[in-house]
């Protein structure tokens, strides 16, 4: 599971267990580039707590994020699952872009791998609303794009939540998703995972239309 | 109207990704979606107006190891379309062959002007065959590498190798414009 810790990658990863797939393990790149193509970044280390909490093991590795390099990192980081623990596919998160998931179907196919997209074209308010639904807790923790001011930082998607994304989709054109890069999500708690995490120590960092909210400490607690 | 989109996928999982989109642009056209995969028995059905294929993950190349579940198409004379691994399928139904040829992402297609698509457009693809065009069908599109639209010279069939539930849904919809009482 190509796992970036947002909403995307765990709603991705709930479906393929609930088809009977064994989720053998997490692959999180580190990019130490804050405008990575390719991966999410706010809060990526947090990841770690998040697989602990899921109980599935994690593999990570860093990358400098220059466009090109971070694919050459997570094609060893693949490789690597493929390698140590037998995979024999990968899942991903992607909706719309061609951009990620051509990247991700060349490495595969080189390294003789599956390829799973199962949000692929999803409509996205009806899959905001069944995040909300079945119970995933996902807070908005970085905003890229100007409609999304800095009091969305820290923001639990919920029913209201939503509505606001539309109307801004059809006012501003972003993807009621994110999937643009408008937004980042971190989850805190998903059907299937053993703990949830609550935020213990966070800040807002928010200049020029653009800001995140840094998660400093975590909490371990009970579901 | 009402459209069968049969599931060519191993996977369960892969029908999110190959079948549910065509579904989802069949109903925003205002149709009927019925959905069933390819080894059912209500395929191809007696009361779809239309059927289209499904593509499949690249790595899954099930559907070639139970090309008998579609003998029906050589006989069928409703309107057909097949997505990558049904174009592939339908060529073979109909004494066509496959050949090796990898695309994966975007690429430019040059095709005549009956083609569903236009002259130079950009296509999503992801295969690692492709059809050689059996007789009877006329190529339409094609990119540098392989032909990427075939048609029947004269049933309703249509193969496109490229998937066009990605970036080109007016494909699906000038297919489904086809249809006789669309």
């Amino acid at each position: 599971m190509l796992f970036s810790g947002g909403k995307d990658s765990c709603y991705a990863l709930h479906l393929a267990q609930r088809m009977g797939h064994e989720i053998a393990c997490l692959l999180t790149v580190e990019s130490e580039n804050p405008e990575s193509y390719m991966f999410h970044t706010p809060n990526i280390g947090r990841t770690r707590m998040q697989a602990q909490a899921m109980d599935i093991p994690l593999l990570t590795r860093m990358t400098e994020g220059e466009k090109e390099v971070e694919l050459e990192d997570l094609r060893a980081l693949i490789a690597q699952a493929k390698g140590e623990l037998g995979i024999g596919g990968v899942v991903t998160g992607v909706i719309e872009s061609v951009y990620q998931a051509t990247r991700v179907q060349q490495i595969c196919a080189d390294l003789g791998l599956w390829v799973f997209n199962p949000l692929w074209k999803t409509d996205q308010p009806a899959y905001l609303h069944a995040l909300v639904r079945e119970g995933f807790e996902v807070l908005i923790v970085g905003v890229f794009a100007e409609p999304l001011e800095r009091d969305w930082l820290g923001r639990k998607i919920d029913a209201a939540a939503i509505k606001e994304l539309e109307l801004l989709s059809q006012e501003y054109g972003i993807q009621p998703s994110g999937e643009g890069g408008e937004f980042e999500t971190f989850v805190l708690s998903a059907p299937g995972w053993k703990t949830r995490l609550e935020i213990e120590e966070s800040a807002t960092v928010y200049e020029k239309n653009a800001g995140v909210l840094r998660i400093d400490q975590l909490r371990v607690v009970e579901r | 109207m009402k459209v069968l989109i049969a599931s060519l996928c191993r996977e369960a999982l892969s029908e999110r990704e190959f079948v549910d989109p065509v579904v989802r642009i069949v109903q925003k056209e205002g149709h009927e979606a019925e959905r069933a995969h390819f080894t059912s028995p209500s395929v191809p059905g007696a009361d779809a107006d239309a059927v289209i294929l499904s593509g499949t993950a690249l790595a899954d190349f099930d559907y070639l190891a139970h090309l008998a579940q579609f003998d029906w198409i050589s006989e069928f004379d409703r309107p057909l379309l097949g997505i990558c691994a049904g174009m592939q399928v339908i060529a073979l139904q109909h004494g066509g062959a496959l050949r090796e040829c990898t695309e994966i992402g975007m690429v430019r297609i040059t095709a005549s002007e009956t083609a569903l698509i236009k002259e130079g457009e950009r296509v999503f693809t992801l295969h690692r065959k492709a059809a050689v065009v059996p007789e009877g069908f006329l190529s339409l599109a094609r990119s540098d590498q392989c032909v990427h639209v075939i048609r029947h010279e004269k049933k309703p069939q249509l193969g496109v190798l490229f998937h066009p539930e990605v970036r080109s849904p007016s494909v699906i919809h000038a297919f489904l414009d086809i249809v006789p009482g669309a």
